[in-house]
């Protein structure tokens, strides 16, 4: 993932990358709470709303419980402050059934079979007003039927015109009939109705029997009045059943119909609001165990990703801090690719750019120092010439100044001789001035020789000493028998990198030197023999002489230094064998006793094309 | 000659024999008013009789109240009154009908003996209650017994059996007269998904048939129920309504299809045109043939009283129209039949008749008067013949004596 990052996204990028997914994981947590207390406020409004509207339902159920008890009340009664509560309370469950806060929430259709068997019932009730005004009238017409027949009867007892007795009995039979009229509307006992036409039938039967006897139209009167009491009293016990079948079949039905529903309405209410309930502690139940998981897990999962994001942004400025560090520091530090062309892989080039740079100049570096070094060599070397220049013209300038003055003393004299006319005495002078310049030419000579040295016939290449020697021992055989110098070369001397022709002058000094200087009365030996090292080639010249005292040891590769100035020789030998081993790189220096012999050392650096056979 | 020919010309002859003189037809074209039920006064047969007969019809149906209270109390509201046997004795009480005479009725000796006799054969049980026969003849006193006489009170004409109805999908399908019992109605797996009809004259026979067959109680007389029976019965009832056993009541043939086929009733008390119509929406509703017995009820047709005149002759064609076959096979259709079936035989397909009459299993599918299928081929009415279940009648529908005592209690029990 990092590398991912560190590949494909630059670092402006993931820094807005992060900003996004940290806004995103908080706007995940600022969502879920929302909707969380979204839902749990919906869930505890619609709880409101069901509480309100199973008020409102319960209200509805007292109200058409109370409703039906007054109708019965109407029925059972002659209260019409009855009918008017039942007119009041109807209109209240109307609108309790209308309210538009329930009707919203009636998500099962309960109310509008509430509503039309309201509507009905109302209607049903009306009917039965209706009726029930019918029957009351009809009663008032009973009444007065009865009045009219009992008044009839009252009349024929008053006019004697039929036996008292008979028209007792017969008003007798009448006051039985309206007593079970009566009996029947107030108990409602069917029974009463039948025995009331059978008394009915008994006395208009009666009735017959005395019209036939009497013709009196009072009788026909009578039982015309009994007949029509007959018809109210049916009609009243029909209206009666009627009204009675109205509110105890129809609007009970109804009712029930009303109240059902009701109770149906409570039911999903109910669940509606055991659901509102169960979803808020739900909703509360799965926040608080949900949301500290989800937070924690967005921590969690935030800081991964800002670990990540931040090691794919620090990393590689970790990795360029070291890499400057290093670079600072000199060293030849790896630069971690980075690919993306963003600021981090600017300062990546930047880097690259540095360690090129420092690169550059340290090599720059290295060669103002090898330049210093060998400015500082040369400078050495210069001031050493420069000394030893100084030194060589103060020798030269010294020691030709020498045979010079000796030359001119001399010169002086034959002048003087000549003046005297001394000639032939003058003449022997003439000897001494040749000399002095004779030696003069020689120190000339010899220097010239030693300033020949690196700049004439340099060239070097592989020189097997073994071989050089032999051939050497051969060309110096006459010298070195006249002096009585043995010479011994060891076998196996190495091959040494090195311009032969003043190897040779080397030796050829050496064997001067050694004729003047390292005579042994028993017989002067000259060994040359070799010595390895790890990185030069030493060869010895050892002679069985006098002996080199210590003190001399330096001084003798001064120029025109002497160990006796008796003998013959410019003294320039060793410096140029001093000088020829500075221009072969190496070195000579001499060990030697007093009485024990020297042995002068050759110390060439070996090259490729050395080898020792 | 085929049937449909047989079919076409004995319509025309009938028609032409039966109803070419309207006596004291002053008025070519009389308008008579009939007030009834829903279950008789169909528009169709309001057509036909119009088309047949040339005279004017006006029906007047309504509930079952409504209309004995109109035509108790007001008998100059109607020509004929059609409604049931229980509603006679209010009627006559009420003396709001007339006599009829059985010599003008043609069809008359057509009539079978379940009217007249009380027993569709001699093996039948005449049934509790108020049988029809016990009503029919109007007695020399002026009452209405089973004395025959030449007066009756009512024409007999569309009769049936009635019991209870169940949704075969929820419940198991019972063996007719041996499994099938009015206990069902208060049987406590059916809890809350029970129905009766809403009709103290009819429902509560429904639930006393029920209660019976429980053996909760007996009863001396279940058609003529005594105070302390209505109490103790309703006192049974209360307890399975507070219980939460009945879903309710139901007014209409069509509430008591919506009841079951809105799922909210399993098994209630049926008439057999709701049966019929939830059979033609695809619900499986059986009309149980209990081993009770059933409970009847018997159609009748009333003169008013105040009917005279050329409509009073009306009336009269109207009743002898009744019986001349088309409409005894238009309501065979629904489930009902007629006080004279053979004469509605030829009107009906051999299919129909076998079915709907004879009880066998119908060998074709069998359209109802709503032209939807009612009957499928292979089906097989319940209870079997015509004779078979009219021979099991366990009671009539009936207005009792205490008919006004169980209204209240009826209000009791439905607000319980």
């Amino acid at each position: 993932m990092e590398e991912f990052l560190k590949n494909h996204i630059k670092l402006k990028h993931r820094i807005y990358l992060s900003y996004a997914i940290s806004s995103l994981f908080l706007l995940a947590v600022i969502v879920i709470s929302f909707f969380a207390f979204k839902s749990t406020s919906n869930d505890f409004v619609n709880f409101l709303k069901i509480s309100t509207n199973s008020q409102i339902n319960f209200e509805i159920i007292k109200n058409v419980e109370r409703i039906q008890n007054q109708v019965l009340l109407y029925t059972s009664s002659d209260l019409s402050s009855s009918a008017d509560k039942v007119d009041l309370l109807h209109e209240e469950v109307l609108n309790l059934i209308q309210n538009s806060t329930i009707v919203q929430e009636d998500r099962s259709g309960r109310l509008t079979p509430m509503l039309n068997n309201l509507k009905e019932y109302y209607k049903t009730f009306e009917e039965l007003k209706k009726q029930k005004k019918l029957r009351d009238s009809l009663l008032r017409q009973i009444r007065e039927s009865a009045n009219i027949i009992e008044h009839s009867f009252h009349s024929f007892n008053r006019k004697k015109v039929v036996n008292k007795l008979i028209i007792s009995k017969l008003l007798n039979d009448f006051l039985q009939i309206e007593k079970n009229a009566f009996r029947y509307f107030d108990t409602l006992d069917g029974n009463y109705v039948k025995n009331a036409k059978k008394s009915i039938k008994n006395i208009n039967e009666q009735l017959a029997l005395l019209q036939l006897k009497e013709k009196n139209p009072l009788f026909e009167e009578i039982s015309s009045s009994i007949l029509q009491y007959e018809k109210i009293f049916l009609e009243a016990v029909q209206r009666t059943r009627g009204y009675l079948y109205l509110v105890n079949v129809v609007m009970a039905a109804q009712a029930y119909e009303i109240l059902y529903n009701a109770d149906k309405l409570n039911d999903n209410l109910l669940n509606s609001s055991n659901q509102s309930k169960k979803n808020i502690m739900n909703v509360i139940k799965n926040t608080t165990e949900f949301l500290p998981l989800v937070g924690l897990t967005f921590l969690v999962l935030l800081a991964i990703f800002s670990y990540i994001i931040l090691k794919s942004i620090t990393s590689p400025i970790t990795s360029l801090t070291e890499t400057f560090n290093g670079l600072a520091q000199d060293e030849n530090i790896k630069i971690k690719e980075y690919k993306l062309n963003d600021e981090l892989g600017d300062l990546t080039k930047a880097a690259t750019v540095f360690k090129n740079t420092n690169a550059t100049t340290k090599e720059l570096l290295k060669k103002s120092q090898t330049l210093t070094g060998e400015l500082e060599t040369k400078q050495m070397e210069l001031e050493r010439s420069n000394d030893e220049l100084e030194q060589f013209v103060y020798t030269v300038s010294h020691d030709l100044k020498s045979p010079l003055v000796t030359s001119m003393g001399f010169i002086g004299i034959i002048k003087k001789l000549a003046g005297e006319g001394k000639l032939e005495e003058a003449i022997s002078k003439l000897d001494k001035v040749v000399k002095s310049n004779d030696r003069m030419n020689q120190l000339i000579g010899d220097l010239l020789d030693l300033s020949r040295v690196g700049r004439i016939d340099f060239e070097k290449k592989s020189i097997d000493m073994s071989l050089l020697l032999e051939n050497f021992k051969q060309t110096q055989k006459i010298t070195l028998r006249e002096n009585d110098i043995t010479l011994k070369i060891e076998q196996n001397l190495p091959t040494i990198y090195a311009n032969e022709s003043r190897v040779l002058q080397i030796f050829e000094n050496l064997i001067s030197n050694a004729i003047k200087y390292a005579k042994n009365p028993n017989g002067t030996i000259l060994e040359i023999g070799s010595k390895d090292e790890a990185n030069n080639h030493l060869i010895f010249c050892k002679d069985n002489g006098p002996g080199i005292s210590k003190e001399y040891h330096k001084k003798i590769f001064a120029l025109f230094y002497r160990l006796d100035n008796s003998m013959e020789g410019t003294g320039i030998g060793l410096a140029i064998i001093q000088k020829v081993m500075k221009f072969h790189g190496g070195y000579v220096w001499v060990e030697s006793q007093e009485g024990k012999g020297a042995t002068f050392w050759l110390r060439f650096p070996k090259g490729k094309k050395d080898e020792r056979k | 000659m085929n049937r449909r020919e047989f079919l076409q010309k004995s319509t025309a002859a009938a028609t032409a024999l039966s109803f070419p003189n309207i006596i004291h037809a002053y008025n070519k074209k009389p308008t008579i008013k009939v007030v009834g039920t829903h279950v008789t006064l169909q528009e169709k047969i309001r057509q036909k009789a119009e088309q047949d007969l040339g005279i004017n019809i006006e029906f007047y149906p309504g509930g079952s109240a409504e209309v004995i209270l109109k035509a108790a109390t007001d008998p100059s509201s109607f020509d004929l009154y059609e409604q049931w046997s229980n509603s006679i004795k209010i009627l006559w009480q009420a003396d709001a009908i007339a006599p009829i005479e059985i010599s003008r009725l043609k069809f008359w000796q057509e009539i079978n003996s379940l009217t007249k006799e009380g027993k569709i054969s001699p093996d039948a049980s005449i049934g509790h209650g108020d049988a029809p026969y016990k009503l029919l003849y109007v007695q020399k006193d002026g009452s209405i017994g089973s004395n025959k006489t030449e007066h009756i009170s009512f024409l007999p004409y569309v009769h049936n059996a009635d019991s209870f109805g169940y949704n075969s999908n929820i419940i198991e399908k019972g063996i007719p007269y041996e499994t099938e019992s009015w206990g069902w109605l208060l049987n406590e797996k059916y809890r809350g998904k029970v129905a009766l009809v809403n009709a103290p004259t009819i429902g509560i026979f429904d639930a006393a048939l029920a209660v019976q067959a429980l053996g909760l109680m007996e009863f001396k007389d279940i058609g003529n129920m005594s105070r302390d029976e209505v109490d103790k019965l309703f006192s049974i009832l209360i307890k399975y309504k507070k219980k939460g056993h009945f879903r309710g009541v139901w007014s209409s043939v069509p509430h008591s299809v919506d009841f079951m086929s809105s799922g909210e009733v399993d098994i209630q008390s049926m008439f057999s045109p709701g049966v019929s119509s939830l059979n033609g929406q695809g619900i499986p509703c059986i009309y149980a043939a209990p081993k009770e017995g059933y409970r009847a009820w018997h159609g009748v047709m009333c003169l008013s009283k105040n009917s005279s005149g050329e409509r009073k002759d009306a009336a009269y064609e109207f009743m002898n129209w009744w019986l001349s076959g088309w409409a005894g096979a238009f309501i065979a259709r629904q489930g009902y039949y007629i006080s004279n079936p053979e004469r509605s035989k030829p009107f009906m397909s051999n299919s129909e008749w076998d079915y709907w009459y004879e009880g066998k299993i119908a060998t074709e599918d069998l359209r109802g008067t709503d032209g939807k299928i009612s009957v499928r081929q292979g089906d097989m009415r319940r209870g079997g013949s015509y004779i078979k279940r009219f021979e099991n009648i366990a009671v009539w529908n009936s207005v009792m004596d205490t008919y006004e005592y169980t209204l209240s209690k009826w209000n009791e029990f439905l607000l319980a």
